[in-house]
Formats: C-alpha cells, structure tokens, sequence
C-alpha cells in the first residue's frame, strides 16, 4: 500500500495500512525492518514542506528524538524523500483523546491523570528546549494502557515560548473539566491561573504537572463515611452494616491453611500501614501507583496467612492520621507494619518494618530491591520476606505459581479503581470472573469480587448479585479450601440477604475455626444488633470492647443503642471511645447527628463544629447546615450548605439540602432551580438513596405524579419502608395526600427514626390531621402543631 | 460524500470522519433506536483512505455478516450491511464509502443541500449575501455577511449541529470534521509572499490581466472584475511608498474612500474581495494561500502583498518595493 501523495516509501520500513490523519499529514502503521518493531510514520504534506520550514522540522526532529519520555510520543527517524519530510515515530495502539472521550464515558479521576501526564511530557519538552505550539486533545494518544501521551510536537512554528503551551494546557483542561460536579474550588483557580492573558503569570509546565498531580490524588481519596441528612433519613443501622462491610474488607487466606487449635487464641492484631514512596525516582503515577498496591497487598495477605495474627482492615487504617502509637490505638493494632520505597530508574529499594510493644519501636526491619514493571514478582518477592519478618509463619505458594503477571496486573488495576477509584464498575465483575477462571487459587480475586458484588448489591437492590456471589465462594471452597476468611465472605452474603439463621451458622463456623475472639464476638453482636435484639447484641459488644477496645467497636456499640432507642446511651458510649481516642471524626459526626435527632441541636452543633476543626470536609458543613436547619435558622443553613458545595462536593444531597434552605427562607425561584438541577442530573441514577432525593424534589417542584412514580421504583427495589418514609412522607404531604403521608410518618417512627425531622415547615398541613400531632408527641416533639391552625398555615 | 442508510427509517446520514451510533440522543452523531443497543456504541472513522468501523458496545456489532471484537478496527466499504446490538434488527446499508465532506444540510423543503467548500456563497454565486471561508490558523469554518462594512467584525464561527439561515432558506451545519481538526481540503498554503504580483492594466482602466510570477513559475489569473480592485488597493500602497510612507506599516485605504473611488457599496466590494480569495485557493496549479490578500483594518483595507509591479498600457506605473536604495 502507497500513501496518498506520490512519495514512494522509504527501503528500511515496511507500510502496512493507514491508521489516520494528523494535522500535518497522513499516518501510516509500519514495520521497522531493521529492529523488527512497529512504528507509525507521518508523512509531511508536501505544501507545508518549505526548505526553510524542513530545517527547522529537522531540527526540532533531533532535539524531540533526545527527548525519552513516557507521556512524550518518540521520534525515532526523519527521512527524506524527493523533497518531502517524514517522521518515524512510536506506534501507539489507541486513539487520540478527542476520539476517546467521543467513544465512551468519562472517568473524572481519569481526567485528572491525563492531564498530570500530559502536563508531564510538557515539562519534560520544555525542558529539552522544545516548544509544542499546537497543543489540544487531538494531539494527545492514550494508549491501550490508558496513558497518555503528546504528539506533534514543535511542528507548528518555531519559537521559545513555552508560555504558549501552558495557555493550551489551561484551555485543553479547561475543556475536558468544564461543568463536572467533582471540581474543587481550587482546581477551578488553577484553571483560572493557565488562561491568564499575562503569559509570565501563568504557572510553569512543571508546576502544571505536580498541581495536576496532586489534583489527582486527591481525587482518588476515598471520602470517610460521615452520617448525614441521608443517612439520618435512614436507619443508622446502614451506616453501620458499610462499617461491617468495610471492616471485613480485603478478606484472603493462603490456600489450604487451617488454623486448627485447641482453643479459641486471641490473635495479635496486625495493622498494614500504607506504603510510603519515598523516591519517586522516574517512576510515573500508574507505576508508583502499581508498586504501592502490590507491596501493600503481598503484606496484608501475609498477615491473613499466619497463624495467630488478624489484619486490621484496610479502611480502618485508611482513615487515621497520627503518630505510630496513636494509630495503633485507634484501630486496635498490637504491631503495625511500615513500608517505604526509594526508587530510581526501574527498580526500588523496598524497607519494610515490623513495629511492635508499647512504644511500637522496631523489632525487624527487611530491605530488598525490587523491579518497577514486574509486578507480580514484586509480590512474589515481598511474600518471601515476610518469614524473615515473623519467623513462624508458613510457606505458602509463590503468587507467581496461582496466577500470570497479566492477570495480576489486571487484578491490580481493577483493584485500584474498586477502592482507590471511583468505585465499583459493573464490569469489574466480569472481568474477575474470566481472570479466575484461569487463576482460581488466586485468593485476592474472590475477595475483590466479594466487595465489589456486596457493594454493586447495596447501590442497585439487585439479588443477582448476591446469587453470583455465592456461585463464586462456592468455586473458592472448592479451589482454595475452607477458611475463616471465606466464612466471613459468607456471613456477610447471608447479612445482606437477612438470612440470620444462615448468618448465625457461619459465625459457628469460624468459633470451630479458632478465629480470633474479638472478632467472633464482634460479629455476634453485628448478627444480634440486625437482628434488632439490641440487648443481646450489647452483651457481645462489651465482650468485645473488654478484650480490646477499637473506635470501630465503640461506633458499632454506639450504632446499637441508637437503634435500639437509647440514645443517651449511644451518646455515653461515643463519649468514651472520643476520651481515648479525640478528634475522631467519624464518632464526633455520629454523635453531631444522634444529638440532632434527639433534638439537642445546640450540642449537635458544638459537636459538629469540633469536627469541622479537625477537618473541615464537604460533609461535615453539610451535616451543620441540617442542625441549623433544624432549629429554623435557615439563614445560616444555606451558609453551610454552599459551603459544603463549594468545598468540593457536589453530592446531590447537597443540592437537595441547598435547594431545602432557599425554599424555606421563601426563595421559590431559587429553589426551583436548583430541585431542577437534581432531577436532571441524576434521574438517571441506579442509585436509591439518590433516588429519594429526585423523588422528594419533584415533589417539591409540584410534579407529583412523577415524585410518586420515583417512590414505587424505589419500593420496588426492595427498599425498607423505614428508610424511605421520610421522602414517602414529604412527597405525599406536599401532595396533599394527608392520610398516606401520616402512616409514613407512623411507621419512620416506629423504627425510631428522628421525630425532629418532622418539625420542618413543610408538613404543617399535616396539623389538620389530629393523628400527626399524637404521634410527634408520643416521639418526644411536643406542641408541633402549636402555633399552627387547623387548615394547616 | 460517505453516507449510511437506515433501512428502518428509508433515511440516509452522511458520515463524519469520525461518527457515532449509539441510543443516546446526545452523545452521539446518529442515534439508534434498538433497545439491545448501547449508548455509544459504535464508531465509523476515515483512515484518510478508507473506512474502518469500531465496536464500542456490550451487545455486539456485525459487519457483513461478522461479529467485529470490542474496540478493534474493522475496514468496511460500501455495500457492507451493519448492525448494532443483534445480528436480526434493523440493517445498516454502508452505501457509499467515499471520503466524508462537510455540508450544509437543507433543513426546510425549500432549501437545497449545499456542499461546504472555502468561499462558499449563499444564497448563490450571482447574489451573494454570505460567505463562508475556512480559516487555516484557527482550524474552523466562518460565515460572513457580505454586506457587512467589516465583515470580520460579523463573523461567525460555525460550529456542528448549528442552524445557518440566509434569504428564507435554512440549512443545519453538519461538520464532517471535529472542531480543530485540519479539514480535508488540499488547502496547501503557498504563500504568497513568495509570489510577485503583475497586474496588466489598459489605457482605459476597463481591463485588468493579473499573473503571478517567481523564480521557476508564472501563474496565469487571467482576466476577472476583482482584479481590478487589487489594483487599485496595490496602486494605494505604491503610492503612500513614493510618498516616504513606511512600506511595511502603510498603504492603507478608508472603505468611504475606496467606496468613492471604485463608485460600488462595500457590500459590493466585499463580494469581489471573496471572489478574489477563491480564486487563488481554488487555483489549480499551486493552491495559494489567501487569506492575506486583502488585509482589513478598522473600517480600512490595503493590500495584502508587498512586491508587485502595475504596468499600465506597455508603461510599469507602480512597482513595490521601491527599487531606489539610498546609501547614506
């Protein structure tokens, strides 16, 4: 095949087919005949191939071909033929940026890294004296491995400004992020900065690439559950199953290996501190990415492998900050496990270290050399460490014998984007099931898939998660033999099924497996507290706070006797856990919102505001705005609701509380806007609780029929009528169904959902219902409807 | 023009160089109705050569018969029938696999589909009210209103899916290009700079031959009403040359003047300014750039090129540069 202008092709490559039209030229998919590789050669169109214009193209050609950068398109050759220019190059298998975001959805988190990269390969040019000149989306490929890189470079003209690039970055970011809910103030600020007309004002390429950086990471945080209005629309008891959840998380076994003791030992509870890079080296962000999550996985599985040890759960030690000493006292941990790596050019050195006693000082410490790109190895190689770390472990099987490097590297990634990312795909799923159909010995696999199946199942309703789930543990006890770890896998299936007997079973299970007893008790009490024998549930509870107290016990106990109607006693209980471990801001948020359903709404506030000093995140703004709202300073809500907005978080319940606090400070038509604003950005939602939302802003926006309409969806899904009795409430009342809004409002409160909530403007007219009054009075709300007449004004 | 019918419809799409089907109404360039078909689910893309498809979906794409793999390109040429979410719905005909164009798309019954080339008048050539160019630099299509004084200050940028009306017609825009892609017209950029201008003038003023000429080349524009308007801009600026006037930064002339000078309206002036750039670019022999020809200022204009030589009967009358040097 010939290209398209009478340029006959070069001898030492091979044209093999057209793979598009760059702005300069067509290109062309070739093969190197020398060095046996593809490459994609970009001939010049003749008409742009000026003599003095060659020269420069030449130059810049040998200046770009010095240049060796991951996010940087190379050129290989230019070759010349009757007078026109060519440019031998990399191949990448993918497409341009703008094609790409035309062909599929778009991952915010991912934009945020194609810019970090893009950024990057600038700074890199810049400082190799190369200018782009033309840079947009059309000349960024991203490859079949998803990063990017930029093409074209110093084509356009020759100059020395690298301004210009930054202002096209600016544009080019600006473009790709405009209107994305996930925009923080301050990303928006450095938009503002690229575009600046003053061209010395705007930041440098390499300050773009760490900015854009740590946008990114940023992003990939995973946010701390706070309770808020929406989970004050519920029942507590769901924020505590995502706490079981999220505390059984990562659950592995090594193949085969039984604890078989005599009696029940108490384990030594180990927590995996993340892994610190210490160098980046030349190390890009997947990369850094990669050998953090192998190294802290390959440690974290080891824990589970050895007997008499249990892991401290992932998340748990996410979501502490502190000296060594005070993070292992607040999730419970006897010895903590520090990691760090110090890298270069393709390799890092690798320290890990075993802290342990009561001043956590270091008992052993490992270092070992380990290569970037061979991941699995990497994992391999920290397995083998680990005996020298704790000499009484077992050998276990090599990784590298239970599954390739390709499907570890795929695991890898679908494990970043479950947890790290933006969270479960439905594709995830698939994909693990066809990776463990080669490599089913491969534990990680079954628990990736526990969580994300667990996690898909509690966003959309849908059993055919659970059924698919437990085809698949069965598949493990089959592969990988029983375990207390797949025991727990099961209880949490059985849990999200309300199979208590069957849950109950499994608890017995792993009594018989020797598992830990803290854990043991602390699953009963779980198992009791759903079960709603809340006494029974706190027996457990204290058994478990007795042999060693953790934040997570005291919140889970909390938890109980906020179900089981005594919220004084979860407040006591919250007290305590915040004497031995202050500043925690999830057990302030809990009782911030226990305060304010109990009416306290001063306390509530004081709460709330401590933990706003300790971080001021999006949620916690959100949840003050609701205290104030609740004691009718609407004026000061809509403060902390636009603060909460503008902090970052565009979560649609913000939205609906924003949209609340204009409505009842009288602003109809800005609540309208903004009720609109929710229901056209998420009325496409699979996602229940956001559901509520659309339906309760309909309702609010008089369009009532299609409020219901969003209610039976919901009901339909299976949704416990408790936890949607407050939307079903609001959303009949403004819909003048008085009688269906007050049974709502009967059954909420029987499941002891706030009677405060309902102290809200918006269900005066249910005052012309006698029952209502009674039922808030019974609920501790006395004189609602005191200063309200008979019709309801 | 590539286009693909929809047998269900009896309705034919033209194609972009990159065009999506999909059920989603807005993310896509052609929205398919099928329930088994994804949002976005499959892509058609111009090699530059020839036509290759993508499947982007969960349900499948089949292409003459044969299920293509997810997002791997396929070639297909015309007569290939497509299908999108299972192999028994509604055929695709790929009747026409020629390179995809930009077109404005007639919208009402009394509108004609107009094929989008650089200096495209509408409603027609004999009486045109707007002008459509595409600029190089800014990689985009622009639409004038001739009769504007500056036409540059009512110029618009056209973009995608937007609406162009014009004496009672209608047209929705259909780019076949995304935005800031290079268009596929061979708008090869000689410049002009490296052309010497030779205007032929006659004794009576009433006939103007132009050719171009440098070193190996003579361009012939032959004989055309709007070459005598370059004239007489490049006559302006040899002019305030002789008078000392700084040749780079000089030469310009008021559109009331030149409106005097020439007895025509601007609108006039401008339909034979646009006449004049299409013809360079559509020059057969060496496409010239031409943007440049003319160059406007606020509410002036002045010839775009600096070397030239105006010979009136068999007499050179102006030439730029001034060939004079003085030696201090």
């Amino acid at each position: 095949m010939t290209p398209g202008h009478n340029v006959p092709p070069p001898e030492k490559y091979e044209i093999l087919q057209a793979i598009g039209r760059g702005g300069m030229g067509e290109v062309f998919l070739a093969k190197d005949l020398r060095l046996e590789r593809q490459v994609a050669i970009k001939y010049i169109r003749r008409d742009l191939s000026s003599a003095s214009w060659q020269v420069h193209l030449r130059q810049e050609a040998q200046l770009l071909a010095k240049l060796n950068h991951p996010n940087i398109v190379q050129i290989y050759d230019v070759i010349e033929q009757d007078g026109s220019l060519a440019l031998v190059m990399e191949y990448v298998d993918g497409r341009n940026l703008h094609i790409h975001l035309r062909e599929r959805r778009v991952d915010y988190v991912e934009l945020l890294r194609w810019l970090a990269e893009i950024a990057a390969g600038l700074a890199a040019a810049h400082e190799a004296g190369v200018v782009h000149h033309d840079l947009k989306a059309e000349n960024v490929l991203i490859g079949r491995d998803g990063v990017a890189k930029v093409t074209d470079f110093g084509i356009a003209k020759s100059g020395s400004d690298t301004n210009v690039d930054t202002l096209a970055l600016g544009v080019l970011a600006t473009s790709l992020l405009e209107g994305q809910r996930e925009n923080t103030p301050v990303l928006q600020d450095f938009l503002r900065q690229l575009l600046q007309k003053n061209s010395s004002k705007r930041p440098s390429s390499h300050e773009a690439a760490q900015s854009f950086h740590r946008f990114w990471l940023d992003s990939t945080q995973n946010e701390t559950p706070l309770p808020s209005k929406a989970n004050a629309k519920m029942s507590p008891r769901k924020k505590a199953t995502t706490l079981v959840v999220a505390a059984l998380v990562i659950v592995a076994a090594s193949a085969g290996l039984t604890l078989w003791l005599q009696h029940p030992v108490q384990h030594n509870y180990v927590a995996v501190l993340p892994t610190v890079i210490k160098m980046p080296g030349e190390l890009n962000d997947q990369q850094q990415l990669n050998i953090r999550s192998t190294v802290q996985q390959a440690l974290q599985q080891s824990v589970m492998a050895t007997p008499k040890l249990a892991l401290v759960s992932v998340g748990e030690v996410a979501s502490v900050e502190g000296s060594f000493a005070e993070i292992a006292r607040a999730v419970g941990a006897d010895e903590l496990i520090s990691s760090s790596l110090d890298c270069g050019k393709s390799s890092c050195e690798l320290t890990i270290e075993r802290l342990s006693g009561d001043n956590l000082a270091v008992l052993k410490r490992r270092a070992t050399s380990i290569l970037v790109d061979s991941t699995l190895e990497s994992y391999s190689i920290v397995q083998r460490q680990w005996r020298q770390l704790y000499p009484n472990s077992k050998a276990n099987p090599d990784a590298s014998e239970l599954i390739t490097e390709e499907a570890f590297r795929e695991y890898l990634k679908l494990y970043q984007a479950s947890y790290v990312g933006g969270g479960v795909q439905r594709e995830t799923l698939g994909r693990l099931e066809v990776l463990l159909g080669d490599a089913n010995r491969f534990l990680p696999l079954y628990d990736l898939y526990a969580h994300s199946a667990l996690e898909m199942y509690d966003e959309s309703g849908d059993v055919a998660y659970l059924d698919k789930l437990e085809a698949i543990l069965t598949h493990a006890e089959t592969w990988a033999g029983n375990s207390v770890l797949l025991r727990q896998s099961w209880f949490k299936v059985a849990i999200a099924r309300r199979d208590y007997e069957m849950a109950a079973v499994e608890v017995k299970a792993m009594e018989g497996l020797s598992a830990d007893e803290v854990l043991i008790n602390k699953l009963n009490g779980d198992l009791f507290s759903y079960m709603t024998e809340y006494e029974k549930a706190d027996h457990y509870y204290m058994k478990a706070v007795g042999l060693k107290p953790s934040r997570e016990l005291y919140y889970s106990m909390g938890a109980n006797y906020y179900d089981w109607g005594k919220p004084e006693k979860a407040i006591a209980t919250l007290k305590i856990s915040l004497d031995l471990y202050p500043n925690d801001i999830r057990t302030l948020g809990a009782m911030g919102m226990i305060l304010m359903e109990g009416g306290y709404l001063d306390e509530a506030i004081a709460r709330i505001k401590q933990s706003l000093a300790v971080q001021p995140h999006a949620l916690n703004y959100n949840d003050l705005g609701l205290a104030y709202m609740l004691k009718g300073d609407y004026s000061n809500a809509r403060k902390q609701f636009t603060i909460a907005y503008n902090e970052g978080s565009r979560k649609p319940e913000i939205i609906l509380n924003m949209a609340d606090a204009e409505s009842l400070l009288g602003n109809k038509e800005t609540a309208e806007q903004l009720y609109g604003q929710l229901v056209a950005q998420e009325s496409a939602s699979d996602d229940l609780v956001v559901l509520m939302f659309v339906s309760q802003s309909l309702a609010q926006m008089g369009l009532f029929e299609q409020a219901i309409a969003v209610l039976r969806r919901i009901e339909h899904n299976g949704v416990e009528r408790p936890q949607m009795a407050f939307s079903a409430a609001l959303v009949y009342t403004l819909a003048g169904q008085n009688i269906a809004a007050v049974v709502e409002i009967e059954q909420a409160l029987n499941s002891n959902f706030g009677a405060i909530w309902f102290s809200l403007p918006w269900f005066d007219p249910l005052c012309a219902e006698p029952q209502f009054s009674d039922l808030l009075a019974q609920a501790g709300v006395v004189d609602r409807c005191a200063n309200v007449n008979q019709y309801g004004l | 023009m590539a286009r693909i019918l929809d047998t269900d419809t009896n309705r034919f799409h033209p194609l972009r160089a990159h065009h999506t089907f999909g059920r989603s109404t807005d993310k896509v360039d052609t929205s398919v109705t099928s329930p088994t078909a994804s949002r976005i689910h499959a892509a058609f893309q111009w090699s530059g050569q020839g036509w290759q498809v993508r499947d982007l979906s969960r349900n499948g794409t089949w292409v003459a018969g044969v299920r293509l793999t997810a997002s791997q390109d396929v070639d297909i040429v015309a007569g290939d029938e497509v299908f999108f979410g299972s192999p028994d719905g509604d055929s695709w005909q790929f009747v026409d696999d020629s390179p995809p164009r930009s077109l404005l798309l007639a919208n009402t019954p009394d509108t004609s589909t107009v094929e989008l080339k650089p200096y495209t008048f509408l409603p027609n050539e004999g009486h045109p009210e707007i002008a459509l160019t595409y600029s190089q630099n800014r990689h985009c299509w622009l639409s004038h209103r001739v009769e504007d004084a500056d036409p540059e200050q009512s110029e618009r940028v056209l973009k995608h899916g937007e609406l162009l009306f014009c004496n009672g017609q209608q047209w929705k825009i259909f780019l076949a290009e995304c935005e800031n892609a290079t268009e596929l017209y061979p708008l090869a950029e000689n410049q002009l700079d490296d052309f010497e201008f030779v205007f032929d003038l006659s004794l009576d003023e009433e006939n103007t031959i132009l050719r171009l000429e440098r070193q190996q080349q003579t361009l012939d524009m032959g004989e055309r009403t709007h070459h005598y308007l370059l004239l007489h801009l490049a006559r302006i600026r040899a002019m305030a040359a002789q008078h000392g006037l700084d040749q780079n930064t000089e030469g310009w002339i008021a559109n009331d003047q030149l409106s005097k000078d020439l007895g025509m309206d601007m609108a006039h002036i401008n339909i034979l300014i646009f006449r004049a750039r299409k013809q360079f670019a559509e020059s057969s022999d060496v496409s010239l750039e031409s943007e440049h020809l003319v160059e406007r200022g606020k509410g002036r204009l002045r010839f775009g090129c600096p070397r030239f030589k105006i010979y009136k009967g068999q007499q050179l009358a102006y030439q730029m540069p001034i060939a004079a040097a003085v030696y201090a």
